[in-house]
């Protein structure tokens, strides 16, 4: 009676689907990457493509803690003496692994062949995913790639080119990427005949790129502040070199911070170095302090109707000390305050004006004994070509030099190229 | 939903490009092209910051705050959006899901 009593249980528990086994699929993995973000935190991310079409994965699946894959790096030689964060995530995809609180040394081990850094799992990777290669898609069913699979894998192919690698450090490098340019432009003379050539040229580069990468302990969202110490040269030449637009500005010592993750997103940089006219009759030694931020837009020449975004100018206010040693004067010590603008103001549905001012000034009795504000100002006029960009027809400078303080006016017409990098719209 | 849906994108993107800029009707074909770099940098910024502090939605629509929402960004990758449509397209095909240790 009680064999029978236990043999009905056991068919009640069967019928009920208590001893079901959850059917899971097994995949392959269809490649391996790594991919790079510098915005904000830097990161890199493992990514695991699993070989399964038309599918896509569950992520509500992994919510539960104790359904994600065990895994940890693993090192060919010294473990590393700044350990990064890692982070489980997936896209519709791929599972990855994040890695944040980079160093140079990570990233000169990740998927190298020797001295390697690599990962290893020790447990299979088991996610949910819905199948969208039948109609109607069937959800919710069960995969897994053995970790054995995994781990081959990573032996066999897990590399992080080198190629990839300069260009997250090169992106990293924040003024050489974005700041660094060269301008060709003709400027006709006052009179008929003539005309100049002119160059204006940025450029500024990191000292150390192992500060790039800070081994700190962020959190595993978005950074704040970072700071770096630049060295750079910034002038605009001509053939006329008598033309008092022209300067030569040598920075050796530039600390730039910048953070845009508050309610005010901001940079501001310390420089230090030397400014001159193109022919040294006009030098200063000079400290400066400047702040850059965004403001609110404050001209509409546009309508809501035309597809235009109205960019907020970009404003710097700055201040300036200076030892003057200019030839045929008496050295003297002074000091500038000053304001730069940039401003890209669309009109009507295709043209766009471009105004970049600085206003200025000087408390140096020599140079200013009027105690009056100066500025100088350039305005490009142009025009928006589908698929094309911005184009400029035409750019009219005038104003007071701070170098010198003497008065100039020129109407450019220029050819504007970026030889640093690819990115769109930079400041003429 | 797990993955946000494009509007849920679009949502995002536009309050991120209201740090740099004031908006058209049709904001999808407003072109970016014309950004210098500090509006770049800014723009990148508060679309991660912004995705970032979305809260995860589960298939069944309630939210959840033990995940969040990224997507890898580089300073080029703003090159490869002609227009603010064409950020929207990229950021939902581009998305990832993150879960907190």
């Amino acid at each position: 009676m009680k064999k029978a009593l236990f043999f009905l249980f056991i068919s009640c528990l069967s019928a009920s689907g208590v001893f079901a086994q959850v059917k899971y699929n097994a995949f392959n993995i269809a490649k391996l990457s790594v991919s790079t973000n510098t915005v904000n935190t830097p990161s890199l991310a493992i990514d695991i493509q699993i070989d399964i079409p038309k599918a896509s994965l569950k992520t509500d699946y992994w919510l539960d803690k104790s359904h994600r894959p065990k895994f940890r790096l693993t090192y060919n030689g010294d473990t590393l003496k700044c350990a990064p964060a890692i982070t489980f995530g997936a896209t519709d995809t791929s599972v990855r692994i994040v890695l944040r609180n980079l160093s140079q040394e990570i990233l000169d081990r990740i998927g190298n062949k020797d001295n390697k850094v690599s990962l290893q799992f020790d447990t299979d990777l088991v996610f949910q995913y819905d199948d969208n290669s039948v109609t109607p898609a069937v959800k919710n069913k069960m995969g897994k790639v053995s970790m054995d699979v995994l781990n081959k894998q990573f032996t066999d192919e897990f590399t992080f080119p080198a190629d990839q690698k300069t260009k997250f450090v090169t992106a990293l490098n924040n003024l050489y990427y974005y700041k660094n340019s060269i301008d060709f432009g003709v400027q006709p003379g006052k009179d008929s005949t003539s005309v100049s050539y002119t160059l204006n040229f940025n450029f500024q580069n990191i000292y150390n790129s192992n500060s790039l990468l800070k081994c700190a302990a962020p959190d595993t969202k978005s950074s704040g502040a970072t700071t770096l110490v630049y060295y750079g040269i910034s002038s605009r030449l001509s053939t006329n070199t008598k033309d008092s637009l022209n300067f030569i500005d040598i920075y050796p010592l530039i600390i730039h911070s910048s953070n845009f993750t508050g309610k005010i997103p901001y940079e501001w940089n310390f420089k230090a170095g030397h400014e001159s006219n193109e022919t040294f009759t006009n030098r200063r030694f000079a400290v400066d302090a400047s702040i850059s931020t965004i403001l609110p837009n404050f001209i509409d020449l546009t309508s809501p109707t035309y597809s235009r975004l109205r960019l907020k100018p970009v404003v710097d206010l700055g201040l300036k000390g200076y030892y003057d040693y200019s030839s045929n004067i008496s050295a003297y010590t002074s000091g500038q305050a000053y304001m730069n603008i940039y401003y890209y103001i669309p009109v009507y549905d295709s043209y766009a004006i471009i105004v970049n001012d600085k206003t200025f000034y000087d408390f140096s009795k020599e140079k200013n004994p009027g105690h009056q504000l100066a500025s100088n100002y350039s305005i490009a006029i142009g025009t928006e070509v589908p698929k094309t960009g911005f184009k400029v027809m035409f750019k009219y400078e005038n104003g007071k030099s701070d170098i010198n303080y003497k008065q100039t006016q020129a109407v450019v017409i220029g050819l504007l190229m970026n030889l640093f990098n690819d990115s769109p719209g930079k400041k003429p | 939903m797990a993955f946000l849906t494009r509007t849920q994108v679009k949502a995002i993107v536009v309050a991120s490009l209201k740090t740099v800029a004031d908006l058209p009707d049709d904001v999808e074909a407003a072109t970016l092209g014309n950004m210098v770099a500090a509006q770049q940098e800014v723009f990148l910024s508060a679309l991660k910051t912004n995705l970032n502090n979305s809260p995860y939605y589960l298939d069944d629509g309630t939210t959840n705050v033990t995940a969040f929402y990224d997507v890898d960004l580089m300073p080029d990758t703003f090159g490869k959006w002609a227009t603010v449509g064409d950020c929207i397209d990229w950021v939902t095909q581009n998305q990832s899901v993150e879960f907190k240790p």
